[in-house]
């Protein structure tokens, strides 16, 4: 009993490792978008969805392909690496359907840019230290 | 009265600046967040064994594509090329390359699934026609064969089969068909037909129609279908025959993941010739690709032209092979080797063109 019982709680302590990894999506909290699903959300970050609901361009922050927290995003929500993101990326803007993500190098600059700007997407490693102008996006 | 008139002087120049301060800072602030610029560029070198064929360097294009948001609903896009090292004096007969507005439309967006365009823009056909010229965005040197021009016959000049721009008015928009994430896009365009000029008036009162409709399925990620269709009254005619109507039909499938890259292609397009007979020309492709170590790519083309489906003997084909490195992710090196048959340029001896490029989306 002692046996599975020490099993059990490795399989739960690895389980709260791995959600604590989850990336947090954020938004500007003008934007009136609460919810979004997980296929609403692959299809904003690959450019097939290129507004929100309410009809306004979406603007999409990103990280340089090299980074940390965006290798974790796109293995997690896209299922794509980041340089086939960003290959997939341009086809999207130069074919005119879409601008590009506005790509950032640290949180602090993605954060600022989405505390600006009403339309933009984005997302951090915790929800820890938000200001008041971003807010959390549910993943349903 | 001369202090009196430095206080007003003073005056007015504290004004100005005070004015000339808002003006500045509130209109630029406005174009960081309205304004964006980017664009693509391509650099290739090519050598061939087909006879009398020269090798060299060619600085293809770069494009410089500027978008401006003039608000939520309105943005207006602009692509300007240079291509071929564009060196261009006013009656200098020496000048190289060109210059060209290759884009220039306004887009009204009513909801997600019902945009409108207006201007010249790219027909929407087919996986590359878009991107066809970008080559930053595809793993090959040049795109399909589908999208060039290709020389039907001996006593034809190369044509395409479609036209590449066309300047009218376009309906797109894409529609959420499920929760799941399935996708169906579409494009509808009605413009000048193909002619001496696509952007000044029409030669005759007839439109071209294009149309393409993508579904992307929930149930299996990383796929697409589509179809294209484009037809108008040719003015130069693909088999010699001037205001022609024209037609081309496609059919399109790709499936995509981090690694593997498949993309097959279809297109039938129907033509008159000089004496009279109606022909269709057949073309299709596959090109598989497979991503090593996330920038490694080599890929395979192998494309078929009928250029008379009626006539077996018209058949020839194109093998590509070609490796794609990804030396950032916006820059990219690739070399190619193209095996052309010698009924492909209907000439006595296949042979081979040895191409490397270095293209750059910024």
């Amino acid at each position: 009993m002692k046996f599975y019982f020490k099993y059990l709680v490795l399989i739960c302590s690895f389980t709260i490792f791995c959600e604590s990894n989850a990336q947090v999506i954020i938004s500007n909290t003008n934007n009136p978008i609460a919810t979004l699903s997980k296929a609403n959300l692959r299809n904003i970050f690959l450019g097939n969805t290129i507004t929100w609901a309410t009809d306004q361009f979406i603007k999409v922050a990103d990280y340089t392909a090299e980074s940390k927290v965006r290798k974790e995003f796109s293995n997690n929500y896209l299922d794509l690496t980041p340089q086939k993101v960003s290959m997939i990326w341009i086809k999207v803007s130069l074919s005119g359907k879409a601008v590009p993500p506005k790509i950032f190098r640290d949180e602090d600059e993605l954060k600022q840019f989405i505390a600006e700007n009403e339309n933009a997407i984005g997302y951090v490693s915790s929800s820890q230290n938000l200001s008041q102008k971003l807010k959390v996006i549910q993943i349903r | 009265m001369i202090k009196n008139m430095h206080r007003q002087i003073f005056a007015f120049l504290i004004i100005l600046l005070v004015l000339s301060h808002i003006v500045f800072v509130s209109s630029s602030s406005a174009q960081e967040k309205r304004f964006e610029i980017y664009g693509y560029s391509q650099i290739d070198f090519s050598a061939s064994n087909s006879s009398g064929s020269i090798s060299g360097f060619n600085q293809r294009r770069i494009n410089l594509i500027g978008e401006f948001f003039l608000d939520q609903k309105i943005r207006v896009l602009s692509d300007i090329e240079f291509k071929g090292g564009t060196d261009i004096t006013p009656n200098d007969p020496n000048s190289v390359g060109t210059v060209k507005v290759s884009r220039a439309w306004m887009e009204y967006s009513v909801s997600s699934e019902l945009k409108i365009r207006a201007g010249k823009m790219i027909t929407p056909f087919g996986l590359y026609n878009l991107i066809h010229d970008a080559s930053a965005s595809y793993f090959a040197v040049d795109p399909p064969l589908l999208y060039s021009d290709i020389k039907l016959s001996p006593s034809l000049q190369p044509n395409r089969l479609f036209a590449k721009y066309y300047t009218g008015v376009e309906f797109l928009g894409t529609l959420d068909l499920d929760k799941e994430g399935s996708q169906l896009e579409y494009s509808v365009g009605i413009g000048n037909g193909r002619g001496l000029s696509i952007t000044g008036d029409d030669l005759n009162n007839n439109r071209s129609v294009s149309a393409r409709i993508m579904y992307r399925p929930s149930l299996l990620r990383g796929f697409q279908i589509g179809s294209s269709f484009y037809t108008d009254r040719n003015y130069d005619g693909i088999g010699g025959v001037k205001n022609d109507l024209e037609y081309a039909y496609g059919i399109d499938l790709q499936y995509e993941d981090s690694e593997m890259q498949i993309q097959a292609e279809g297109l039938a397009s129907s033509y008159k010739i000089i004496n009279g007979d109606r022909i269709t020309t057949g073309i299709s492709y596959i090109q598989i690709a497979y991503t090593f170590f996330d920038v490694l790519t080599p890929f395979v083309n192998y494309s078929i032209v009928l250029a008379d489906l009626s006539n077996n003997n018209s058949m020839f084909s194109r093998f590509n092979l070609g490796l794609n490195y990804a030396i950032s992710p916006n820059l990219f090196l690739k070399t190619e080797i193209q095996f052309h048959q010698s009924e492909e340029e209907f000439s006595e001896n296949s042979f081979n063109v040895f191409k490397i490029s270095a293209a750059i989306a910024f």
